[in-house]
């Protein structure tokens, strides 16, 4: 590794993302949503019909992204009224336009999910379950791609922190989106009074945290090797390490062997878990723009070390 | 927001070279607020049209950021 | 000095109109559709007057940046941006570090100077990246945003290796270095490589400058120039990582990061599959785990 590199008067050897925090936010709602249709559909789909609360709220709240998303990513453009220019054409080396068309499949279909479970509600009559029923299988698989494609998007750049490990990060970020997932829809329960799930829910959180935080050290060792990794960085994923993987995990542990007085634990972890994820997400972006500003950072990254095996 | 009148230079892309009644000859970037696309413009070079500009002054290079331009 | 046979035709000094393929003339190469056009920019040749820089905003009616001074050698500039598609380095080895040289290395290479623009990659992670189909490959193999058709949406600006393309944030379009699209499309060679008075950036057929290019190289290193090499050429360093080649490529005589250029780039879209694909598997594997789950729900009631 050369580790003195020369640089250009220090000055930037790449331009960062001109992304907003609106695009973290963005990235964390799409995760969240798009694992909540998915988790929804799995429980209504292998739950027996037992677990109608948890499927009802599961599919509102994939609902937000469905409505939030799009909005925020068109705010997020700079020439916004021509937002309709990303679906003039598809392209498979753009995360950018394959997830365009992720978030419209998921739109459609979680909308009509959603919509058709509202009408249900109502006690409407008419086949409005299984129009849910059947709408819910397509939109839970794009709801998976929700909740990873926006990782895609960040490795498929020059960005040194984001290229540096594109496979782990999209592990963390699919994982980190279940969490969320689990933790909302077992506040949901909680909240509402409900008794049955949450455990279940806090279970599914717990796995996913856990690979989250293995994804987090696998992705911090190919940082290490590939040079996009100071003591400042190091700093940063330690703290949202903790803020978002340890603590939950600690207070869900701690939630379960305490049994029913355990409750305040568990909703305490939910929320470590989703303020965790979008923290991570923010920081993920942040650090990837400073990443790419740095240009130390950047041309150590441009090493032919660094290359794919088949192309140096 | 100030305006300006003058007769256009020259339009490339979204830039646009305007000589101002004043005598200066100024360089706007149109906005993105701007409700004229920047491709409908090109017949403002081609007939050196006047034109009444609503602007405002750009901070990040040195031009003005044109959001409404009016032929007269 | 050969003169073109055609120039004789144009004896006068002034013109009423443009001279029909007047880069045959300027350039010595008929521009043709079809065929791969691009720079060869040869920084030994650089003197540092920065024309392309004036010509390039002159012709393109770009702004200018600012007026300040950088502090940076004689390079007010900075870098490439949103309003600047030339932008000549200057790095001074003279004093470097303090010491004073004692010895000087041949043909003028203490004082480097490039003239920088984008590289109009052949595989252009840029376009590759670009959702709305804005950037695109034109008929003379260049990388050129369609201003109709951009969005803003910025995702060009990272994918980029090289920090070319930016996005102004008043028009809200991306902007870099067409080639002169539509000079070419006139006949006419790109405004900077027109105003070089040293041939120091020389635009032509891609095929034609790489065998001027590796001339060159050789003549250098007879000279004594030992470490003259090419940057961006099939197989040199710029060209890695499944870029393949650049059609604008460069002559230097230091390691690139001397000149801010990364030594191995990459083609972003290396990296969509690996992370698409292993991110998709993680959600399987959840998905798997939810059924498991929530079957259990429906067996014991809870």
């Amino acid at each position: 590794m050369a580790d003195n590199i020369q640089t250009y008067y220090d000055h930037p050897q790449l331009k960062p993302a001109p992304f907003s925090w609106i695009v973290a936010l963005y990235v964390y709602l799409a995760g969240l949503s798009g694992s909540s249709q998915m988790v929804a559909t799995i429980a209504d789909l292998f739950g027996g019909g037992r677990l109608r609360s948890l499927v009802r709220r599961g599919r509102y709240l994939s609902l937000v992204g469905t409505v939030i998303g799009p909005v925020l990513l068109i705010m997020d453009l700079h020439t916004p009224q021509r937002f309709y220019n990303m679906l003039r054409i598809f392209k498979a080396t753009s995360p950018m336009s394959i997830g365009s068309y992720i978030l419209s499949v998921f739109s459609v279909f979680s909308a009509l999910t959603g919509g058709a479970q509202f009408i249900f509600d109502r006690a409407i009559r008419g086949p409005w379950r299984w129009i849910a029923r059947i709408a819910q299988v397509p939109a839970a698989g794009a709801g998976g791609g929700m909740s990873v494609y926006t990782a895609s998007l960040l490795a498929s750049t020059s960005t040194p922190l984001w290229a540096a490990s594109p496979g782990w990060m999209a592990v963390r970020f699919g994982s980190s989106s279940v969490a969320s997932a689990g933790a909302a829809l077992a506040l949901g329960e909680r909240w509402s009074g409900g008794r049955g799930y949450g455990r279940k829910l806090d279970a599914l959180a717990v796995a996913a945290l856990s690979v989250e935080l293995y994804a987090a050290h696998l992705s911090q060792r190919d940082y290490q090797t590939k040079g996009v990794w100071g003591d400042r960085e190091a700093a940063v994923w330690d703290s949202i390490d903790a803020l978002g993987g340890y603590l939950p995990l600690a207070l869900y542990t701690a939630g379960f062997f305490l049994g029913r007085r355990g409750r305040t634990l568990s909703e305490a972890a939910s929320l470590a878990t989703l303020v965790g994820g979008l923290a991570m997400r923010l920081a993920m972006q942040y650090a990837g723009q400073a990443s790419a500003s740095d240009p130390r950072t950047s041309l150590r990254f441009a090493q032919p070390e660094n290359l794919p095996r088949a192309q140096s | 927001m100030k305006t300006a009148e003058g007769t256009v230079l020259l339009v490339q892309e979204s830039r646009m070279k305007v000589q101002l009644d004043s005598g200066a000859s100024q360089l706007f970037i149109i906005s993105h607020k701007s409700p004229a696309e920047p491709q409908e413009l090109q017949h403002l070079q081609k007939a050196q049209a006047k034109v009444r500009i609503t602007y405002e002054e750009g901070d990040r290079g040195m031009y003005a950021v044109a959001r409404r331009i009016m032929e007269i | 000095m050969q003169i073109h046979p055609r120039a004789r035709e144009y004896p006068d000094s002034q013109f009423s109109r443009p001279i029909r393929d007047e880069s045959e003339l300027t350039a010595g190469v008929k521009i043709e559709p079809g065929k791969s056009y691009g720079f060869f920019t040869d920084t030994t040749r650089c003197i540092g007057c920065k024309a392309c820089e004036v010509a390039c905003k002159e012709w393109n009616a770009l702004p200018a940046d600012s007026v300040g001074l950088t502090g940076m050698s004689y390079d007010n500039t900075g870098g490439l941006s949103a309003s600047t598609w030339r932008h000549v380095a200057f790095i001074e080895k003279i004093g470097h570090g303090g010491g004073r040289a004692t010895e000087m290395a041949p043909y003028q290479s203490n004082w480097l100077m490039m003239s920088d623009v984008c590289k109009h990659c052949h595989n252009a992670p840029c376009l590759e990246a670009c959702p709305t189909g804005a950037l695109f490959k034109t008929e003379f193999d260049t990388v050129v945003v369609q201003q109709d058709v951009c969005n803003g949406c910025g995702y060009c600006v990272p994918a980029c290796p090289f920090g070319v393309i930016d996005v102004n944030l008043d028009d809200g379009k991306a902007h870099k270095c067409t080639l002169c699209y539509d000079r070419l499309k006139g006949g006419f060679e790109p405004a900077c490589a027109k105003s070089c008075p040293t041939d120091s950036i020389q635009f032509g057929e891609l095929a034609e400058l790489h065998r001027r290019a590796a001339e060159r190289v050789q003549e250098l290193h007879r000279l004594g120039v030992e470490s003259a090499y090419l940057y961006g050429t099939p197989g040199a360093p710029g060209a890695t990582g499944g870029l393949e080649y650049l059609n604008a490529f460069f002559l230097l005589t230091d390691a690139p990061e001397v000149y801010n250029l990364p030594r191995a780039p990459t083609r972003a879209s290396n990296r969509v599959m690996p992370s698409l694909l292993s991110g998709l598997a993680t959600m399987a594997g959840f998905a798997v785990a939810a059924v498991a789950l929530f079957a259990g729900a429906s067996r014991n009631g809870r």
